[in-house]
């Protein structure tokens, strides 16, 4: 679960910024384009492992040359090539089929990113915020089993996945490590480490910026 | 993990996005704010100022629950004015050249934990008055709440840090 919100964390760090620096107007479509692509994955997943399927299935008609002889009316040697094929994505690799369809609309974005020419907006950082939230709600239940990493989505994901015993062993050693961390002499050392940390932060970084200030006037 | 700890780890990531893009020679400043915001708060609460405002409030027939949301509602919106006007009003900046990305990003989260962090601890400490936070809590709430900034700092350690952090900048 600690692994999820880093993700989480981090992608919508990533397209916050990526939203401020190419603007409201990128950062909407986008946003657009994923909400259509997450609805698809969430209400009709079936529709999309068969229209993948689908294509996949013609596209091989024709490399094995199931084309040619269906123009020359030969239905059985087309039935033959046909029943050679195996379909692509089947239940066991069905989350394949709609991390594809995902990262396809995260690719259309990043493609409008490339072309579109906007000014840097806080508005943009909103949107990108908003899409990095969403990009993480849609990829973390298909890359993972625990059903505790499914994020809320209001609207867009009503109905909340049922957390089940799959969920409770994946939790249990993170639960163990936390527990562990939550003991005073731990909790004293990790306080210590934080503190020593921040201090060597601040004032290393207010030094080196006050010096490389003073050169650039020198 | 509940959605209470989501909430506020993303309120922190949500600051070192925010760090990123400003750059953290302004970042600084809002630290310096924070650090001596939360020494006011802190200051005021665990010496004899709290107590003689908490005598006061018992003589005025206010419990001691009540007394404690009190001081923190008035903490976290102490917090919540001083970040407004840290990054919507003028605000101090630390001189530097350069942008460093990964800099920016660790003020920025630093300024998350110290800004979030806190409202954690004053909202739990009041047992989270006006919102519907039940009490079971996970191992992960248990653990972050005893590392939340007024928890393991004293009043002190913001009133030095940031003292010296402007010593450090006016001395060239």
């Amino acid at each position: 679960m600690f692994a999820a919100i880093l993700l989480l964390a981090t992608t919508m760090a990533i397209f916050g910024v990526l939203g401020y620096l190419k603007g409201p107007k990128w950062a909407f479509i986008s946003l657009l384009i994923l909400s259509v692509a997450f609805v698809l994955v969430e209400y009709r997943p079936d529709t999309i492992v068969l229209a993948l399927n689908g294509i996949y299935t013609g596209v091989m008609l024709v490399l094995n040359g199931g084309l040619g002889a269906l123009a020359s009316g030969d239905f059985e040697a087309v039935q033959e090539v046909y029943s050679e094929i195996d379909p692509l994505f089947t239940d066991q690799n069905e989350n394949l089929a709609l991390l594809l369809v995902i990262f396809s609309a995260v690719a259309l974005g990043l493609i409008l990113a490339a072309v579109m020419k906007s000014k840097p907006a806080v508005f943009g950082m909103i949107w990108g915020l908003a899409y990095g939230y969403l990009l993480s709600a849609a990829v973390l239940p298909l890359i993972s089993s625990n059903p505790a990493a499914t994020i809320p989505v209001p609207l867009l994901r009503p109905n909340e996945r049922e957390a089940g015993a799959a969920a409770a062993q994946a939790s249990s050693g993170l639960n163990q490590l936390f527990t562990t961390l939550a003991e005073p002499q731990n909790v004293q050392i990790i306080a210590s480490i934080i503190g020593i940390f921040i201090i060597v932060l601040l004032l290393l970084t207010v030094r080196s910026g006050v010096k490389s200030g003073a050169k650039k006037k020198g | 993990m509940g959605p209470v700890e989501v909430v506020f780890l993303v309120v922190i990531a949500i600051f070192g996005a925010i760090g990123v893009v400003r750059g953290w020679q302004r970042e600084l400043g809002v630290t310096t704010m924070l650090l001596l915001a939360l020494f006011m708060i802190e200051f005021v609460l665990t010496t004899a100022i709290g107590t003689r405002v908490e005598s006061f409030l018992s003589g005025a027939n206010v419990s001691d629950a009540q007394i404690v949301t009190l001081q923190s509602m008035a903490a976290v919106g102490l917090l919540l004015l001083v970040t407004f006007i840290s990054y919507q009003g003028l605000g101090l900046v630390y001189p530097g050249t350069g942008k460093s990305s990964f800099l920016s990003l660790m003020i920025g989260l630093l300024n998350g934990y110290l800004f979030a962090g806190s409202i954690w601890y004053y909202l739990d400490r009041a047992n989270w008055p006006l919102v519907n936070v039940t009490p079971e809590f996970t191992s992960f709430y248990k653990f972050f709440v005893q590392i939340l900034p007024p928890e393991i700092f004293g009043w002190q350690f913001f009133i030095l840090l940031a003292v010296a952090m402007l010593i450090i900048r006016v001395i060239r």
